[in-house]
């Protein structure tokens, strides 16, 4: 170790201080830009129709890959705030930030550009199941307990959080002698590229035999799949965040 | 004044070392912002070009309008790319490189942080958002829109501008970080390189993607696993978090030894042990 003998005056301290806060302070805010829209890509990519109409944001499919597209990242970067900071927020920040994007760009671009209805096409929310995770992972302080119920809530917790905005859209309407959900008949008069295919997939299968009650099994389905997503994306959370030197690229 | 910036110094020249330790006004975030504002004026221009252009003359690749409009467009922003992405790492790699890192003070070193490291990633995060808000644009123009040809309008903002440019600045803050940091120096930081490499695969996966899109016409199902191979290099944003943890302690080594006259590795030390240089111990305090 070199020694620098420098004695340097309080004031020159006190610059210091603020040198650090300066850089700390725009360098917080780059991450949480970056780690922002880089949850969003993964996000809106994975999840798709699903997150961007409402008369996709079905009992059947929504609750499952809701869950799965945004844990993804941000069980990633819950991990990586926790092992290099210790910081319990991770996930719920990222949470925050990824909703007030959604809010941005819906607004901006496909009302904006397109017209779209912002009753059709608001994002749905995972602030309140960031906080019931990133709460089981500073209470319990423990991976495995983590995986196991910080998953499990965060899963849980997605489609009540989200229902008392969907709630009225399901209600039933009769329009042009069919009985349907206002969710559809919004989506039948702002016609898309994404209709057909919605038809096909969504009301098919054993959804009608339950009569709708698929929605419980599809969120108890989310929690199984969501243990395993935590436990892979935990894992590559801590990977990409290793301090790791290579000689040559 | 010089003098009333350092106090004391054994043996070394006083006014020498007081003149190397930058004021905070070099860390002045005006900077960034200033950066970010001129990014977004020219992405809002093109935005509202976007706009104007692309219904009335976007529409059909085998018009004369969509030639003019939108072709020409295209062969600019391409030969653009080509021309900065040469001059602006061509300039770095042989002209701005310093080929003495060894002798870097740490108040230098300091200053190269914010300047080299922190900004220039700064303004790749900020073209990383604008890249991120053209790839939505394309989501609504598709969920409007049957396609054309790989060159619809919203692709040439979105794959043809927005991302070659990120990827320029991502390219810039790796080459200098490797030629201007000692940390750097000699080996790379694996999250750095992967925060930079990883997004570059988007651009090879373009060809991917549109090679689907000639068979089917996907967008009736905006999450088709054809998008999902994009998916994966999102998470490069983990990659940008790690970049950060793994440098933040040897940032705040270099503060602590230029304002508070603490101990730190030299730079010649960190050129040849970057894993010690940014190992979180030397930070904590009492060490």
């Amino acid at each position: 170790m070199q020694t620098q003998t420098i004695r340097t005056s309080p004031e020159l301290q006190k610059e210091g201080l603020a040198v650090g806060k300066r850089i700390q302070f725009v360098a917080w805010v780059i991450i949480g830009m970056t780690v922002t829209v880089g949850t969003f890509a993964s996000q809106s990519l994975l999840e798709g129709d699903w997150s961007f109409w409402i008369d996709w944001k079905d009992r059947r499919y929504f609750p499952i890959l809701g869950v799965i597209s945004y844990m993804l990242m941000l069980v990633s970067v819950q991990a990586a705030c926790w092992i290099k900071a210790r910081l319990p927020v991770g996930m719920t920040l990222c949470a925050v930030g990824i909703n007030l994007w959604q809010w941005f760009e819906r607004y901006v671009n496909w009302w904006g550009w397109f017209g779209y209805p912002m009753n059709e096409l608001f994002p749905e929310t995972v602030i309140p199941c960031a906080i019931a995770a990133d709460c089981v992972l500073l209470l319990s302080r423990k991976l495995l307990l983590t995986y196991l119920f910080g998953a499990y809530a965060f899963a849980l917790t997605f489609y009540p959080a989200n229902w008392v905005m969907i709630a009225p859209f399901h209600q039933p309407i009769e329009a042009l002698g069919q009985t349907l959900s206002l969710a559809d008949y919004i989506g039948f008069s702002y016609v898309r590229s994404a209709i057909p295919e919605y038809l096909r997939m969504i009301e098919s299968g054993t959804l009608r035999t339950f009569e709708g009650g698929a929605l419980g099994p599809a969120i108890f389905f989310s929690g199984v799949v969501g243990i395993f997503i935590y436990a892979i994306f935990w894992w590559i959370g801590d990977q990409c965040t290793r301090n790791r030197w290579v000689k040559k690229i | 004044m010089a003098n009333e910036r350092a106090a004391t110094v054994g043996a070394i020249d006083l006014s020498a070392i007081a003149e190397q330790i930058p004021k905070k006004e070099y860390f002045n975030n005006w900077r960034f912002y200033i950066y970010c504002i001129l990014i977004s004026l020219f992405y809002g221009a093109c935005m509202l070009y976007q706009r104007a252009f692309a219904i009335t003359k976007g529409i059909d690749y085998t018009s004369q309008d969509f030639q003019t409009y939108w072709m020409n467009l295209f062969w600019g922003i391409t030969i653009m790319n080509v021309i900065i992405w040469t001059l602006t790492w061509g300039w770095i790699w042989y002209v701005y490189r310093d080929r003495h890192l060894e002798q870097l003070s740490p108040a230098e070193e300091l200053k190269r942080w914010y300047s080299n490291w922190l900004l220039t990633l700064g303004v790749y995060a900020w073209c990383l958002v604008w890249a991120v808000f053209f790839v939505e644009q394309d989501g609504v123009w598709h969920s409007s829109m049957i396609r054309d040809t790989e060159f619809t309008p919203s692709h040439i903002f979105n794959f043809y501008l927005s991302w070659p440019i990120f990827i320029n600045f991502g390219v810039a803050g790796l080459m200098l970080t490797r030629t201007r940091l000692p940390v750097m120096g000699k080996k790379w930081l694996l999250p750095l390189v992967m925060e930079v490499a990883w997004p570059i695969m988007f651009i090879p996966l373009i060809g991917e993607n549109e090679w689907g899109h000639s068979a089917w016409i996907l967008e009736e199902w905006f999450a088709a696993p054809l998008h999902w191979t994009f998916v994966p290099f999102a998470w490069a944003a983990v990659w940008f978090l790690g970049n950060g943890f793994d440098m933040f302690p040897r940032i705040a080594a270099v503060l602590k030894a230029t304002y508070f006259g603490e101990n730190c590795m030299s730079a010649a030390e960190a050129m040849e042990n970057p894993e010690e240089a940014t190992n979180p111990v030397h930070t904590l305090p009492g060490m």
